[in-house]
């Protein structure tokens, strides 16, 4: 089945409301869409990456943990132009959405 | 504290990994040369050269047999070690990034008692991936000192 939105939109959109680290924002994007769009470990971190060269997010890294066998993780979060981006995204879907409700 | 020990332990395994390795090739590399050099039959060659291989292959399964066995959780003890070993051949934002998520995902995973073959399927998967991120990784770092990235991005139009 398409994804309803493309994983660039929806990892934005789950960067909206505060910073996430990868795994955090694969399951964020699952539970906000009860389980209609799922990221898979193969497209999130390439993702965010490019997100982060074009200067939509930026990123640093937290504390290591024993958890993570010493390693430490990467949070993002949005830039400026990054949150920019991200509320055009939610208005053009918002207005797709308004659009199939009054046809 | 208790990660500067998680730290040392894994920089400890791998290091000793491939040192085990390494000499293993090493000698057996050496004992193919001097067979070459001493065995003037071509099929006594050809048969001791096999049976040297077969023996560094038997001593290799059994390494890594001994290797990933463990007492204490072992499964995800076994995804540590594995994912020890991957962190020294990639470089160390994959490596703390991806690595350090799936091994977050495969403790709660292992926690919510889920399935074995999910939790290999898991290690394999994350293997996977980062090798082909490491691989998209060095290449588009290539492209950049090689000049290429405006012609990448041409191409990508």
């Amino acid at each position: 089945m398409d994804l309803p939105v493309s994983a660039r939109t929806a990892v934005l959109l789950a960067l909206v409301r505060g910073r996430g680290f990868g795994l955090e924002l694969i399951e964020r994007v699952r539970e906000r869409t009860n389980g209609a769009v799922k990221l898979g470990q193969g497209s999130v971190y390439p993702l965010l990456r490019q997100l982060e060269d074009e200067g939509l997010l930026r990123s640093f890294e937290a504390e290591p943990t024993p958890e993570r066998g010493g390693r430490p993780r990467r949070y993002y979060e949005l830039t400026g132009q990054g949150r920019k981006a991200a509320l055009e995204q939610r208005s053009t879907l918002a207005a797709i959405l308004h659009f199939a409700e009054v046809k | 504290m208790k990660v500067c020990w998680a730290r040392f332990t894994r920089g400890f395994r791998v290091v000793n990994t491939v040192m085990i390795l390494s000499l293993i090739i090493t000698t057996a590399i050496v004992l193919v040369g001097r067979v070459h050099r001493d065995v003037p039959s071509f099929s006594k060659r050809f048969f001791a050269t096999m049976m040297i291989m077969g023996t560094v292959m038997v001593i290799v399964s059994l390494l890594a047999r001994w290797w990933l066995r463990s007492t204490k959780r072992p499964r995800l003890r076994r995804a540590d070690r594995i994912f020890g070993v991957v962190s020294a051949l990639v470089p160390p934002r994959i490596a703390d990034e991806e690595l350090g998520d799936a091994l977050e995902d495969l403790r709660a995973r292992i926690a919510n008692r889920r399935p074995a073959w999910e939790i290999r399927l898991k290690i394999g998967a994350t293997v996977f991936w980062v090798f082909v991120h490491t691989l998209h990784y060095l290449l588009r770092k290539l492209a950049e000192a090689a000049g290429l990235a405006e012609l990448l991005k041409a191409f990508r139009r």
